[in-house]
C-alpha cells in the first residue's frame, strides 16, 4: 500500500525532472495579445493633434511599449518555473512577490489542455490543472508546446496512478443511460400549479421599474418630486374629500390587487420553468428535466453533492409541502450552485430522493436546538433605541406624521425574534442540521465530511456577550452568504467545532 | 516550535504559537502604504482649502498626520499579537483579527494545494506566508503570514505528507 511507501520515503519528495520554464514562444504570444490595445493607442496618437506632432512620436511610442511590455513578460517568463516530483507538481512564480505552489497529485482532478487559434499557430497550448479548490485559481501553465502539454498530462496521470488508489478515478462511466425507467420524483400539472401558487412573486414590479428607467421621458417631471407625494400624503388632494373610509378601502383594494398579481406572476413563471418536472436516478447521480418552452436537462452526479437544503414556509408546511435543493459543485467546476431537485414535494417524496445520496433527514426543524436568546434581544434593543431616536429627531425637526410612519419600523423587533426562534441547529448522526428563516424556512443538512473549514468569528459587539458566530466552508453554493450559525456561546462554539471536525 | 522567544499575552491569541516579531514591521509598512494616499489627499485638501477658505494652513493635514502616526505606532502591535497558529497532527488552526477576531481550523485532509509566498516587503524582513487552498467557497484560501521561510516550507512538507496518507 502507498502508506507504507510514504512512511519509508524521506519527507522531501524526489524530483522526477528538472525545473522547466514555459515555452519562450509564449513571450511572442503575450505580445501579440497586446496588439489590439496597441492598435487603439496608435490610432489615438495618430489622430491627436495631427499637424504639430514631431515625426518620431509614433515610432518612439511603439518602441518604448514593446521594450516595457517585452521586458515585463520576459521577467515573468524568467521567474516562472514548474517541476514534477514524485508526489507533487511544483510551480514557482512572481517577479518580486515569489510564490511556490505545491499541488499534490492526489488532489489533481483534471488536466485540461486548451489550444486557441493564436496558440495553435505557434504549436503552443495552455495547461490548466484543476484540484477542485474553492477559489478556482489552481495551476495554470501559459504556455507550453503542445507536445510538452501532452507529455505533462501523461506524466501527471502516471505519477498520480503511482500515488493514489486505482479505484479513485474510475469515474469514466459518466454517460447516463437513456432508459426511461420510472422517475424518482415527478410533478403533474396540478402539482406544478400548486407550486406556482406558493411562488408568490412581485418580480413584475422590478420589470416595470426597469421599464420606467428607460421610459422616464413619458413621466411628468414632478412625478418623483417628494414634495408632490408629501402633498398627496398630507391630504391636500381629492381622495381626502371622500373621507377616511374611502382611503382605507382604496388601500385594501390596492393590497388585494397586488397579492393577486403576485400569485398570477408566480403561477405563470413556475408553469414555464417547472412544467413536466421529472427527476431520474442515473448510474452516477440524478438527471433532471423540466420546462415548458425551454427544456432543460441537467445531470447531478452524486459525488458532487455537498449538502441538502430543504425549504418550506408557514403555509406550505401546513399542507405538508417542502422543496429540496442540492448544493453541489457545478459540472464546469467553477461556479458552484444549488440544484433544485424537487420544487414542491411531500415528506415521503423528499425522503425517497434523499435516500440516494445517503443524506437522511432525521430531525425536524422543531427538534433542533436554539441559539442564545441574547442574539435576538440585544440587536432588537439596539434597533429600538435607534428607531426611537429617529422618531424623536423626525418629529422635532420635520413633521410628526413622518414620525408616525417610522413607528412601522418597530416591526423589526418581532422579525428579530422570529428569525432567532427559527435559527436552530443540531449535530446528529454525522450530519449538521442548520435551520434558518420564518417565512422562507431553510433546513440545511450537511454531512460532516463535506466541511472544508470552520471559522469561529467574534466581533466587537458579540464579544461583549461572550458570543461567537460559526462559519462553515463548504464547496459550491454562495461565497457571499456562507452557511453559518450565529449566537453560540463561545465555549459551545469551540466544543461544537471539535465535534464537527473529529 | 516553542522556541519563539517573545510571546504575546496569551489572552490575545489564545495561547497559540505567535508569528514572527518581524511581521510587525511588514504590517506597519502595509498600513503605511494604505494610509499614504489619504495622507497625500489630506495635504492637497489642506493647501486648496487654505487658499479658498479662511483656515490656518495645516488644520486638515496636521490632525490627520497625528492620527496616522498613532495608528502606525499602535495598530501593528495590536494586529500582530492577535495572530497565532497551531499545527496539530491532523489540522491547522489559525487565529487572527484585531476588532473582528476569527479562529479557523482547516483539517489537512481538506487542503487542495499549498502556496508558500514571499513578497518584496516580506523578503526584506525575512518572513514568508503559507497559503492553504480548500474546496470551500468560503475560506477558499486561508493565509498564515509571518513565518520563517524554512518553517513555512517545513509546514508545507508536513501538510503534504498528511495529504498523501489520506486518500478519500
Amino acid at each position: 500500500m502507498t502508506s507504507i511507501e510514504a512512511a519509508t520515503k524521506p519527507l522531501n519528495s524526489v524530483p522526477v525532472n528538472d525545473a522547466r520554464r514555459l515555452s519562450p514562444l509564449s513571450l511572442l504570444v503575450r505580445l501579440l495579445r497586446l496588439a489590439p490595445q496597441m492598435l487603439i493607442a496608435i490610432i489615438a496618437i495618430g489622430l491627436a493633434d495631427g499637424a504639430n506632432k514631431p515625426y518620431w512620436v509614433l515610432p518612439v511610442f511603439i518602441g518604448v511599449s514593446l521594450v516595457v511590455a517585452g521586458g515585463y513578460y520576459y521577467l515573468r517568463w524568467w521567474r516562472f518555473s514548474y517541476r514534477l516530483t514524485s508526489d507533487e507538481l511544483r510551480i514557482e512564480s512572481g517577479i518580486l512577490s515569489r510564490n511556490a505552489r505545491s499541488i499534490p497529485y492526489e488532489r489533481i482532478q483534471d488536466v485540461n489542455i486548451e489550444q486557441k487559434l493564436l496558440l495553435r499557430l505557434f504549436g503552443l497550448a495552455s495547461v490548466k490543472i484543476e484540484t477542485g479548490s474553492g477559489g478556482g485559481d489552481d495551476g495554470v501553465l501559459n504556455y507550453v508546446t503542445f507536445d510538452e502539454a501532452e507529455h505533462l498530462r501523461q506524466q501527471i496521470r502516471t505519477l498520480k496512478a503511482g500515488v493514489s488508489d486505482p479505484d479513485v478515478h474510475t469515474n469514466i462511466a459518466m454517460d447516463d443511460d437513456q432508459t426511461d425507467t420510472a422517475p424518482i420524483f415527478a410533478m403533474d400539472l396540478r402539482r406544478v400549479l400548486t407550486a406556482g401558487f406558493f411562488n408568490f412573486s412581485l418580480v413584475i414590479f422590478a420589470v416595470l421599474g426597469a421599464g420606467l428607467q428607460n421610459l422616464d421621458f413619458l413621466i411628468p417631471d414632478r412625478y418623483f418630486d417628494p414634495r408632490r407625494w408629501l402633498a398627496l400624503a398630507t391630504g391636500q388632494n381629492w381622495i381626502s374629500d371622500y373621507g377616511m373610509f374611502a382611503q382605507i378601502a382604496g388601500i385594501l383594494i390596492a393590497i388585494v390587487g397586488l397579492v393577486l398579481l403576485g400569485i398570477v406572476t408566480g403561477v405563470v413563471r413556475t408553469l414555464f420553468r417547472d412544467y413536466g418536472f421529472r427527476l431520474d436516478r442515473t448510474d452516477n447521480g440524478f438527471r433532471r428535466r423540466r420546462g415548458l418552452t425551454t427544456l432543460s436537462d441537467v445531470a447531478m452526479p452524486l459525488r458532487r453533492i455537498q449538502s441538502a437544503i430543504i425549504g418550506t414556509g408557514p403555509i406550505r408546511k401546513y399542507f405538508g409541502f417542502y422543496s429540496l435543493k442540492f448544493q453541489s459543485l457545478a459540472s464546469d467546476g467553477k461556479n458552484g450552485s444549488n440544484h433544485m431537485a424537487a420544487p414542491l414535494a411531500y415528506r415521503g417524496e423528499i425522503d425517497a430522493i434523499l435516500a440516494e445520496p445517503r443524506l437522511p433527514w432525521r430531525l425536524a426543524a422543531h427538534e433542533l436546538q436554539h441559539v442564545a436568546k441574547a442574539s435576538w434581544f440585544v440587536p432588537a434593543a439596539m434597533i429600538a433605541v435607534m428607531i426611537a431616536l429617529a422618531i424623536a429627531v423626525a418629529s422635532a425637526l420635520v413633521d410628526s406624521r413622518i414620525a408616525l410612519a417610522l413607528i412601522a419600523l418597530f416591526l423589526a423587533i418581532p422579525i428579530a425574534y422570529f428569525s432567532w426562534f427559527h435559527h436552530r441547529f443540531a449535530l446528529y448522526d454525522g450530519q449538521l442540521y442548520v435551520h434558518r428563516g420564518f417565512w422562507k424556512q431553510r433546513l440545511t443538512i450537511l454531512p460532516l465530511p463535506k466541511i472544508q473549514s470552520v471559522d469561529i468569528a467574534v466581533g466587537p459587539i458579540t464579544r461583549m456577550f461572550g458570543h461567537a458566530k460559526m462559519v462553515l466552508g463548504v464547496a459550491g453554493g454562495s461565497g457571499i452568504a456562507p452557511l453559518n450559525i450565529y449566537g453560540l456561546e463561545y465555549d459551545q462554539a469551540i466544543e461544537l467545532r471539535a465535534r464537527l471536525l473529529r | 516550535m516553542d522556541d519563539n522567544p517573545p510571546s504575546p499575552d496569551a489572552s490575545y491569541n489564545l495561547g497559540l504559537t505567535p508569528i514572527e516579531v518581524a511581521q510587525k514591521s511588514v504590517i506597519r509598512i502595509n498600513v503605511a502604504l494604505t494610509l499614504l494616499p489619504f495622507l497625500i489627499a489630506s495635504v492637497i485638501a489642506d493647501s486648496t482649502l487654505a487658499e479658498n477658505v479662511p483656515l490656518t494652513r495645516g488644520s486638515v493635514a496636521i490632525p490627520f498626520i497625528v492620527l496616522a502616526a498613532l495608528v502606525l505606532v499602535s495598530l501593528p502591535h495590536r494586529k500582530w499579537r492577535r495572530w497565532g497558529f497551531d499545527m496539530q497532527t491532523d489540522r491547522l488552526r489559525i487565529v487572527r483579527g484585531f476588532l473582528f477576531h476569527t479562529d479557523t481550523i482547516v483539517p489537512f485532509s481538506r487542503i487542495q494545494h499549498i502556496d508558500v509566498s514571499r513578497g518584496p516587503i516580506e523578503r526584506a524582513f525575512g518572513v514568508a506566508t503559507l497559503v492553504v487552498h480548500t474546496a470551500g467557497t468560503h475560506n477558499a484560501t486561508v493565509s498564515l503570514p509571518g513565518l520563517k521561510p524554512d518553517q513555512a516550507e517545513a509546514m508545507r512538507e508536513t501538510i503534504r505528507a498528511k495529504i498523501k496518507h489520506d486518500l478519500d
